[in-house]
């Protein structure tokens, strides 16, 4: 354990970490742009450039390993000027627009030329200005405003595992992009958008929308994919305009995948289910099922719904209509490992299965009688079942079996609850609208039975509501007695007791790292937030 | 007449040929050294004072035993034929005079440090010294001085040559292993040293073409005949390119520690018929510029350090009262933004500062305040960059504003040369183009 002094503060450093990484775990902010903690060190912007004592030259503090006794200023007026030099020499040629600029509020360059910059340019010459480039459809690559810090090159290289960027042409030519001009094809690349200090990457679903200040922040779960990645979602009280990574270093570090990132697309767009019909559904619904023997009536599920919701629903079809048809529709599986993420495989954390919660959906309807969902197939098409209720779910495509939509037709009842329409909405007599991932509280499974908690980013509009709810309101509408759940949280508490694998796990508890099925409540909370120290700058992404 | 070590063997008729290498007595060090231990071939060297002729001066034995012992990675020599340095054409001659002297003190340098693959990497533009280290290596291979067991030592070794593509920045020994590595010629971040992390991840050792032509002397004839070749701690002789406004120019191998006066006024026969000494750039474009009265200077690593400016790569540029510094100054700023490798902030983006700053200074549209501003922009580069090109444009331009500050002043307030308009390189273009 070295004992370096950094500004007068005697601090114990860590063997083999360099002189930022020591200070910044201790609190001292030493300003950088091409050093990311996650990826390698390239000590090529010198904006970190420290006085070490008995080094005659400045030194970067990303490349330089601490050493016993080392004793550092980070202020002195060599570093001082040295630090404005280096401003003022990345500022000759970038562009000062920052008003029209779509990084502006979470630059790191326009942070700090505020703390540390002048205020007047030096340079009266003509800037330089690069050509446009299209670099494909989810970014804007501006190379006006690149600062040539290499992060994109490094993360797509190292991280990514593909090789798309580089440094082309010399000296103040030189430009960052994509080799030989080719689109990037890379479903991480949209990580750049928070790697690049500057508005060189942005984003072109999110650009000119919303500027972040102005955006709420609500910290949830991406539906996309069954790993789970914790989210941001930034919106306007209106709509979520976009995604961004959360920290949870053992989900998904501070990653997010292109498609999770559009999920908002989907889960915001106009197939959704807005309204009722007809206009008491429920009702309807209570009333056509009061018609048909309880044990012919088969319940479908998924993995899209939460874990609150496929216990309300698998307790109605248990309880209250005594159904032994109750199937989940089948996981897509991976061969891969679901971690860790220091190796890039071909699509690297992206899961196999598109459902957030499939592993939630086997465990919760496993825990009681159930069949497969093959042999749900099979008894629709002999007809031993009268009624199909799908929650989330579309029978024709995620039950894979032949000839299943005649079968269905020949039903009294197919009821569907689903976020958005689709071929099954379209034939079935009774349609619920069900609120989606980004307008529900509640929790998921991830693959690797991690139970994580979701949260409302907006209200649902209109009558769609959880399948928690909808399931409670058939319940009730039945006849059946002891249905008053008030929230998700409430649900949980009563799958908690009633599944075994979810036993000690309650809604509170989930924190922002959430806890492994298995572990009991007090050891299973994880550590999140930023185990590594980040200056704040980084924090806005 | 002072002895020649170097350049001895030169004038003679197929001095490039191994025939006439071993008749002179070429590859018998080798044999010596390969009856040496490597620690051994070590000291004798360190004892010589043979300091690296790159330009940086580093003493060559102290640098081999930089590499660590027992390491499980191959250890690799990189031999810098990257001889760029605007004013510099020594180790062209020796490559295509005397090829096998490099080669076998490449060799004896292996053997030093335990290398079992060289490389020369050699200057793009350089083809006929390519043609001719090819050549010579080929007949050294035939001979069995390359390849394994070494004249029946045991010793293996391989060397290749490994052409450049036009860089400057590649003579930077790290940017040399980056490009030699088949990437992006870029100076690394050091530390590591290449001597810990160098070629492939290897412990690198990377010398100078000159540095080891040297070695073989040094083992056949000892570390004391060779220090006592030049002064207190810079041994043996030293090639000088002599380039610019006088009589003789051309390529001299002089003691170490030769006084630059002596070089330019006796040995290149002064300056031309009828002009004057103005400025002398001691050791290459990169170093500190001279004036008359400072020429009065041992050429030795440390007596120009002391004068302030540096040996470099020994390429005299002599000057004479005809050239304008200022347009000197502007296009060496010119070269090193043409040649930065645009990697860190300081030097992509300061030296083309000063380049336009300087290029439209000479053109009469300077500003006052502009050699303040050139002033300040040198001194936030310079020590502040990943590699020392940065430094190479800051060093000499503070020098020559320092030293000749009223021509730059009497370009910015009279707004021309008082020499005359700047004579185009291009041929005139008619009105009507």
């Amino acid at each position: 354990m070295p004992k370096i002094v950094i500004d007068g503060e005697e601090i114990e450093a860590r063997e083999g970490q360099s002189v930022l990484q020591a200070a910044s775990e201790h609190g001292i902010d030493i300003p950088h742009f091409c050093y990311h903690p996650r990826l390698k060190v390239a000590g090529n912007c010198r904006m970190c450039l420290v006085e070490i004592e008995k080094v005659p030259k400045l030194q970067v503090a990303c490349g330089t390993p601490v050493r016993e006794g080392m004793v550092v200023s980070t202020s002195s007026e060599r570093v001082i000027k040295a630090r404005r030099a280096v401003l003022e020499f990345l500022l000759l040629q970038h562009p000062l627009d920052c008003p029209i600029c779509d990084q502006c509020g979470e630059c790191t360059l326009q942070d700090y030329c505020f703390r540390y910059g002048a205020s007047r340019s030096r340079y009266n010459f003509p800037k330089q200005r690069f050509a446009r480039l299209d670099i494909g459809p989810d970014l804007v690559r501006d190379q006006n405003r690149c600062l040539r810090c290499t992060r994109c090159i490094r993360f797509l290289r190292d991280v990514a595992g593909s090789e798309e960027f580089c440094l082309s042409e010399r000296g103040g030519h030189a430009e960052v992009g994509p080799y030989l001009e080719k689109p990037v094809t890379s479903p991480f690349s949209m990580n750049l958008v928070e790697i690049c200090p500057v508005g060189a990457l942005t984003s072109k679903h999110f650009r000119f929308r919303g500027r972040p200040w102005l955006l709420q922040q609500v910290r949830t779960l991406c539906p996309g994919c069954s790993r789970g990645c914790n989210v941001i979602a930034w919106h306007d009280g209106r709509r979520i305009l976009r995604l961004t990574p959360a920290v949870n270093e053992e989900v998904n570090r501070e990653w997010l995948c292109n498609p999770g990132r559009l999920t908002i697309e989907r889960e915001q767009d106009q197939l959704r289910l807005e309204e009722e019909s007809p206009a008491d559904a429920v009702g309807e619904a209570v009333r056509a099922l009061g018609t048909i023997p309880g044990e012919r009536v088969a319940v479908l599920v998924s993995g899209r719904l939460g874990n609150e919701d496929l216990y309300a629903v698998a307790k109605l079809a248990r309880e209250v209509l005594g159904t032994r048809w109750l199937a989940t529709v089948p996981v897509q599986s991976d061969e891969r490992p679901f971690g860790p993420l220091d190796e890039p495989l071909p699509n690297w954390f992206i899961r196999a299965d598109k459902t957030p919660n499939g592993r939630g959906a086997g465990e919760i309807t496993t825990a009681g009688e159930h069949v497969e969902a093959a042999e749900l197939a099979r008894a629709i098409k002999a007809g031993e079942v009268s009624a199909l209720l799908a929650f989330a779910a579309n029978p024709l495509e995620e039950l894979a079996a032949e000839e299943l939509g005649e079968a269905l037709g020949k039903l009294d009842l197919l009821l569907a609850a689903a976020t958005h329409a689709n071929g099954f909405t379209e034939m079935a007599r009774l349609v619920l609208p069900l609120s989606g991932p980004f307008e529900n509280e509640g929790s998921y499974t991830n693959e690797a039975g991690r139970v994580q908690r979701l949260r409302q980013v907006l209200p649902a509009a209109g009558d769609r509501r959880p399948a928690w709810q909808l399931a409670q309101q058939l319940a009730v509408g039945l006849g059946a007695p002891g249905w008053n759940f008030a929230s998700a949280a409430q649900v949980m508490a009563e799958l908690a007791t009633k599944v075994d694998a979810f036993a000690g796990i309650a809604s509170d508890d989930l924190g922002d790292g959430g806890v492994l099925l298995g572990a009991t409540g007090e050891q299973a909370a994880v550590e999140t937030g930023d185990s590594h120290a980040r200056v704040d700058t980084d924090d806005a992404h | 007449m002072t002895e020649k070590v170097i350049t001895a063997r030169f004038d003679k008729p197929d001095s490039h040929l191994l025939s006439s290498y071993v008749a002179d007595g070429g590859y018998q060090a080798l044999r010596r050294a390969l009856g040496m231990e490597p620690a051994e071939i070590i000291e004798v060297v360190k004892a010589s004072g043979l300091r690296g002729r790159g330009g940086a001066g580093f003493p060559a034995g102290v640098k081999w035993s930089f590499v660590p012992k027992d390491v499980d990675k191959p250890v690799y020599l990189c031999i810098n034929a990257d001889e760029g340095e605007p004013g510099t054409f020594k180790d062209r001659a020796i490559m295509e005079r005397d090829p096998h002297a490099l080669i076998e003190g490449g060799i004896i340098a292996a053997r030093a440090i335990g290398a079992h693959l060289a490389f020369i990497y050699v200057r793009g533009e350089f083809r006929e010294p390519i043609r001719r280290l090819n050549q010579a290596l080929a007949e050294a291979r035939q001979q069995g001085f390359l390849g394994r067991n070494i004249l029946d030592s045991g010793f293996d070794l391989e060397m290749w040559v490994h052409p450049g593509a036009g860089a400057y920045v590649c003579g930077e020994e790290t940017a040399l292993i980056e490009s030699n590595e088949g990437h992006r010629g870029m100076p690394r971040l050091k530390p590591p040293f290449p001597a810990q992390v160098g070629l492939f991840g290897g412990p690198t050792v990377v010398n100078n073409v000159e540095t080891l032509a040297n070695v073989p002397h040094i083992i056949n004839r000892g570390a004391e005949w060779f220090a006592a070749l030049g002064c207190e701690k810079n041994g043996g002789t030293k090639l000088f390119g002599v380039s610019g406004h006088v009589k003789h120019p051309g390529l001299y191998e002089l003691p170490m520690g030769t006084s630059l006066f002596e070089i330019i006024f006796e040995h290149c026969g002064g300056i031309r018929e009828g002009h004057e000494l103005k400025a002398v750039i001691p050791g290459g474009s990169s170093t500190p510029v001279l004036k008359p009265d400072e020429i009065d200077v041992n050429m030795d690593f440390d007596s120009l350090a002391k004068a302030g400016s540096m040996l470099g790569s020994g390429a005299i540029i002599v000057m004479d009262e005809t050239t304008c510094i200022p347009r000197v100054a502007a296009r060496l700023a010119r070269f090193y933004a043409h040649e930065s490798c645009g990697q860190c902030t300081p030097c992509r983006q300061g030296v083309p500062w000063i380049s336009r700053l300087l290029e439209r200074l000479e053109a009469g549209r300077g500003k006052p305040g502009d050699l303040d501003l050139v002033l300040d922009i040198c001194d936030n580069i310079q020590g502040n960059t990943v590699c020392p090109l940065g430094d190479a444009c800051a060093m000499p331009v503070r020098a020559m504003i320092q030293k000749f500050r009223d021509e730059f002043e009497q370009h910015i307030t009279q707004g021309r040369c008082r020499l005359g308009p700047v004579p185009s390189p291009w041929p005139e273009r008619s009105a009507t183009a």
